[in-house]
């Protein structure tokens, strides 16, 4: 065997016998030249400026290479998609103008829910049906918000501090990543208090609060616009002027 | 009609030579002249051809020298020529100065112009403002190269990254490739090739032809001068270049490290040098490497000056190339106004290929004059 | 310039003023094909007689219609060329028979050919592999075909012109991209580096991918190729982007090919007296023949004559071919001497010439002829001097140079000393050495002032007795700045020079003289510093080693 060939050995997935194959165009799913992935060079500038190029075999190159090739399954079946943040430096620097964090996403969508990664899917079910990816319900959730406010009211100088919630017409509508109201509830503390120092004009709404969207992690494009848009529904609805996503 | 086949006729049918066409044989044109923008190798190559058909020719240069960008390149003669055509550039320039029929007017700019023919041309120069007239025009106003500022290779931040014109200039002075930082020759050399060009996210989707021969032949040179130099030479596809392409680079190749992918980002590391990174996808991982000093090999863009608009009048339904050159169809329609286009202003071009398009757009602005006093000569009688 | 651009230009100054005094002067086209057809058409109206030598087994001669009708063709080979510019006598052999023709100029015109890589890939041609240019000339072959796999550039590089003809039937056979449902024909290009140094060559190669050719790229490791029993190829390889193993058995494989020269250039080149290039074109590898030129005034070599091109760079050879031409014939119809520039020439003495035939055997641009006795073209002497250096009889001499001039600028420098600078005699070639030195002092660069510098047309006119004179006359040393190997306009001048000056250090050994006051460099023109740096350095050394008189008299 040549060396290639002990190195191809190596590699997963599935080793493609039949090049006639490897070009079914799936137009319905995989549209064409949507990501402009037809413009690929090959130049490497992508592998060569990504964070975690070589990790676990993740070539942002041999990706766009395998969708311009048409090896969808072989992509949606992989892990190497669930690894990439999403970051762009590759997309940045491409001179093809290839856009391979869609790409990313694209095959992202294409997996089955159940065989999503952790507990993304579930989150996104949870989500979609009550607003937040723990199905926390509105009452606990309002309930934790004001426990931590006590908390912070008993601190010098900060006596009257109160959790602004469903306020109508604030500067600013914030907001809440699930951890804050699960395992990381002190961390609300910090930023709380700047916003009080600051004598800052905000809300938390208490429906619809969730800014993790696992419907963008998970290429899932649907839930995505669903649970922004809820959002945007909470801004329109609270009249608040300018909207804090810190996600 | 198959459209291989349709070229394959169209060349068939020569329109190749179709450009030549009935002209009478030389006769001196004492008052004719053309007048031609732009002195470098493409320039000044038609004004020599012009003169050799004993008619008179001004060149009006920007910069302060003739020469274009030619003057930049250096000769890269290890033992022996490699044919580069840098030297030429001289020689074009030696033989247009000592020339009766041919007249340099540089560090001057072009105000107005007409679009057809007599030309009447202002320019601004030494303060003073000068007309000129012409009965042919020839473009020959170049290429711009591309900067690289914003690409993240760190140029114009870290004094050791240079565009390959600047190495050229650079090997032209002082004979070999020296660092900016120190002026001391780099041990560790890495060239990356296409920079700013084959680049559709710039809108540059062309290949600038000359940067593999420039870039190898300068690796080359610097391997015979200091053979310790480790040079790597990250490239998409290499280009020919020269009628001795074939043994060039069967031989360099296995001289320097050849890397078909091009590097991310490029990180000065202070006391070390620059660090660079690519995937090396045989062994499926990143490399990191440091080296003393790194060489884009910048494309080259077009140059569009103010007064072209002016001289198209442009046509809406005309096709343009899209990629700024001065289009074959624009080329065309100047033609038909006895105004000819000569060089890198229609595309990337070697300076051996500039030297050519020079001569044959002054062939042809030759044809083109010659016919207009053939028209407006005397008339007969009866 | 494209084919509109063409068309439109014809169409503009079509209208006819023929000359009514036919111009004197034939010019003779070798080649038997397109090129050669059109350089004949382009002449013809400029009223220059276009010849054609067309091949003996050319298909015009049985009587078939083709593009010769309107020239006069001769069917036969070149044998040998004699004479200058102006005034060629060409012989020819014509079925046997021995003929001779006149002609001003010759222009090499010879078509490329096509040579099919089928046995370096290994590949049988069979109907189910085919050359480029069978799938060129015949598109229906691959019209039934639902999967194609090109090659290109695999074994050997490749070039532009072939990339494009690939591309192009990719487009023709692969619909626009938006039809659907998605096309059933599946087109594979595998191949080594992409050629896409031309103008809209990458625009193209990016059409072929939107519509949908798929591309190969190898770097190290080309697929592995066999033929089965049927004639199809089976390719086994590894993706290089995704280092997963493939294997293909195409319905149709196009064949890469390699575009070569005319094979009878060899034994013209040799005939003629004309330079080669290593791929075998017959025009010298050296820049100053840009774009037309050889070696010999007079002679051109043209489009597929010269180099792998396009048709762009083949319309610029005619035009140019054309214009040298043309002054050609015009300088021979007047009185004016018959030369490019009013350089020197050279002349023999035919009272102290020997007839050893040295200049004969050794002049670059077959410039002496028997006539009967040992005589100069004058129109194709070029004045590199080589002839005169090499003469043993001291028969040649240059007009237009001042034969003792180099001696009295040595002693004049010799008599106003500067104080105790050296007196270095630079013998430099006017195109590198001497063009280096004076943009350096037109840079304001101060030369040593012990320079004696002695401009020659080429470093091949430096002789042994030159070198030696030098010294006598008060040079303390001796310094020839050349051209580079390669860079020579007469193509060796630097390694004569060398010889000579290797030959002279060799005998200053035997007397005990200081050889290393005899040097040689190369440089360009366009390297004022370095030429700078050789003659201050030189001047370094010679300052050490002290007068060479006080040497002679130890």
């Amino acid at each position: 065997m040549t060396e290639t060939e002990q190195a191809a050995d190596r590699r997963p997935p599935n080793p493609v016998q039949n090049l006639a194959k490897i070009n079914e165009r799936d137009r319905n799913r995989f549209d064409d030249d949507l990501f402009f992935q037809t413009r690929c060079i090959s130049c490497g500038l992508c592998s060569s400026s990504c964070p975690i190029s070589g990790r676990r075999e993740f070539d942002p190159r041999k990706i766009v290479r395998m969708a311009d090739l048409g090896q969808t399954r072989e992509l949606v079946e992989s892990e190497w998609p669930w690894m990439c943040t999403l970051c762009d430096k590759c997309g940045h620097v491409c001179p093809s103008g290839v856009n391979i964090p869609e790409i990313i996403r694209k095959i992202r969508g294409m997996r089955e829910k159940e065989k999503i990664p952790g507990v993304l899917g579930k989150g996104i079910d949870a989500a979609i049906k009550t607003g937040n990816n723990l199905s926390l319900p509105r009452d606990d959730f309002e309930f934790i918000l004001e426990d931590v406010a006590d908390e912070i009211a008993q601190e010098k100088g900060f006596e009257d501090f109160v959790v602004p919630i469903e306020k109508k017409n604030a500067a600013i509508l914030t907001t809440i990543h699930n951890k804050l109201v699960n395992t990381h509830t002190e961390d609300l503390k910090p930023w709380w208090k700047i916003f009080h120092a600051a004598k800052e004009d905000w809300t938390i709404p208490s429906v619809n609060w969730e800014g993790t969207n696992w419907g963008l992690f998970t290429g899932d494009d649907e839930s995505m616009e669903i649970m922004a848009g809820r959002i945007a529904d909470n801004m329109e609805r609270l009249g608040a002027k300018n909207l804090l996503w810190p996600e | 009609m198959a459209r291989h086949v349709a070229k394959a006729r169209r060349a068939g049918s020569s329109p190749r030579a179709s450009h030549l066409t009935d002209t009478i044989l030389e006769s001196p044109m004492p008052d004719k002249k053309a007048l031609i923008i732009g002195a470098g190798p493409a320039g000044l190559s038609a004004a020599i051809e012009l003169a050799k058909q004993n008619i008179d020719s001004i060149l009006i240069e920007r910069s302060p020298f003739a020469g274009g960008h030619g003057i930049y390149f250096a000769c890269k003669a290890a033992e022996s020529c490699v044919k580069c055509g840098a030297c030429m550039v001289e020689e074009k320039i030696r033989d247009a100065e000592k020339n009766p029929r041919i007249t340099i007017i540089s560090g001057a700019r072009i105000k107005t112009i007409s679009h057809l023919a007599p030309f009447a041309v202002t320019l601004q120069t030494d303060g003073k403002k000068r007309s000129l007239s012409g009965d042919a025009l020839i473009l020959a106003t170049g290429f711009k190269p591309f900067d690289p500022e914003n690409k993240p290779y760190g140029y114009k931040r870290f004094k050791n990254v240079v565009t390959h014109l600047e190495l050229e200039q650079i090997i032209r002075e002082t004979g070999m490739a020296r660092r900016p930082s120190d002026g001391k020759p780099p041990d560790r050399v890495a060239f990356i090739q296409c920079v700013g060009s084959r680049d559709s996210s710039l809108g540059h989707a062309w290949c600038s032809k000359v940067c593999c021969g420039s870039a190898l032949r300068m690796a080359a040179l610097i391997k015979s001068k200091r053979p310790e130099t480790q040079i790597t030479f990250f490239y998409i596809d290499v280009q020919n270049f020269g009628k001795d392409f074939v043994s060039f680079y069967e031989k360099i190749k296995n001289e320097i490290r050849m890397i078909r992918s091009i590097p991310g980002d490029i990180f000065e590391i202070s006391g070390q040098g620059l660090s660079m990174s690519w995937f090396d996808k045989e062994t499926d991982a990143p490399v990191e490497q440091i080296v003393d000093m790194a060489v884009l090999s910048v494309g080259m863009t077009p140059r569009r000056p103010e007064f072209l608009a002016d001289l198209l009048v442009s046509d809406p339904t005309e096709k343009q190339s899209g990629n700024g050159f001065i289009s074959e169809s624009e080329t065309a329609r100047l033609a038909d106004r006895g105004i000819f286009v000569a060089g890198a202003a229609q595309g990337p071009m070697s300076i051996e290929d500039s030297i050519s398009d020079g001569g044959f757009s002054a062939f042809n602005a030759a044809a083109y004059i010659k016919k207009q006093a053939q028209k407006n000569g005397p008339k007969k009688t009866g | 310039m494209g084919n509109k651009a063409v068309e439109k230009q014809n169409n503009i100054l079509n209208q006819s003023t023929r000359n009514s005094d036919p111009a004197e002067g034939k010019a003779l086209i070798i080649g038997g094909g397109e090129y050669a057809a059109t350089l004949a058409q382009a002449f013809l109206k400029e009223n220059i007689r276009p010849v054609i030598l067309a091949p003996p087994e050319h298909p015009a001669r049985a009587g078939a219609r083709t593009a010769f009708d309107f020239a006069e063709t001769i069917f036969g080979e070149a044998l040998f060329c004699h004479g200058g510019a102006g005034r060629f006598t060409i012989s020819i052999d014509s079925a046997g028979k021995k003929k001779s023709l006149c002609a001003s100029v010759v222009i090499l015109a010879k078509e490329t050919r096509r040579l099919p890589l089928f046995e370096s890939h290994g590949i049988k041609e069979n109907p189910r592999a085919i050359s480029l240019s069978a799938a060129v000339s015949d598109s229906g072959r691959l019209a039934d075909a639902e999967n194609i796999v090109f090659m290109v550039g695999l074994k050997q590089e490749s070039d532009p012109v072939i990339f494009e003809e690939i591309a192009d039937i990719c487009l023709d056979l692969l619909p626009p991209s938006d039809d659907l449902p998605p096309p059933k024909k599946k087109i594979y290009i595998f191949a080594g580096n992409l050629k896409v140094a031309e103008n809209h060559l990458e625009s193209l190669y990016r059409q072929t991918r939107r519509q949908g050719a798929v591309y190969f790229k190898f770097t190290k490791n080309p697929p592995k190729i066999s033929q089965g029993a049927d004639g199809r190829v089976l390719f086994q390889g590894v993706d290089e982007s995704t280092r997963l193993p493939f294997v293909i058995s195409p319905d149709m494989t196009v064949v890469d090919e390699m575009i070569v020269p005319s094979p009878d250039f060899k034994a013209l080149s040799r005939r003629m007296g004309l330079e080669m290039d290593e791929n075998g074109f017959i025009q010298g590898d050296n820049v100053h023949r840009f774009s037309v030129r050889t070696n010999r005034k007079g002679i051109f070599a043209a489009g597929p004559a010269r180099k792998i091109q396009g048709a762009d760079g083949d319309a610029r050879d005619a035009a140019l071919a054309l214009s040298h031409s043309r002054r050609v014939i015009q300088r021979m119809a007047s009185d004016s001497k018959n030369r490019e520039n009013d350089g020197p020439t050279a002349e023999i003495n035919p009272g102290s010439c020997v007839f050893c035939l040295t200049c004969l055997r050794s002049c670059p641009h077959g410039a002496v002829e028997l006539a009967p006795n040992p005589t100069i073209i004058k129109e194709a002497c070029e004045g590199c001097g080589a002839c005169r250096s090499l003469c043993p009889g001291n028969a040649i001499s240059m007009t237009g140079l001042d034969e003792g001039a180099a001696d009295s600028k040595i002693k004049e420098t010799r008599l106003n000393p500067p104080d105790h600078l050296p007196v270095i005699a630079s013998f430099c070639c006017a195109r590198s050495g001497a063009a280096a030195l004076e943009s350096a002092l037109a840079a304001g660069q101060p030369l040593p002032r012990g320079l004696a510098l002695i401009t020659l047309p080429c470093a091949a006119a430096i002789s042994v007795e030159s070198i030696y004179s030098a010294f006598k006359n008060g040079a303390d040393g001796v310094l020839i700045l050349s051209c580079h190997d390669g860079n020579c306009h007469s193509g060796k001048g630097h390694a004569l020079a060398r010889e000579r000056a290797d030959y002279a250090a060799d005998f200053f050994k035997k007397i005990k003289m200081d050889p290393k006051r005899i040097k040689t460099a190369s440089l360009a023109s366009n390297m004022a510093g370095a030429g700078l740096k050789i003659l201050t350095d030189f001047e370094q050394f010679l300052m050490t080693a002290g007068r060479f008189s006080n040497q002679k008299k130890q």
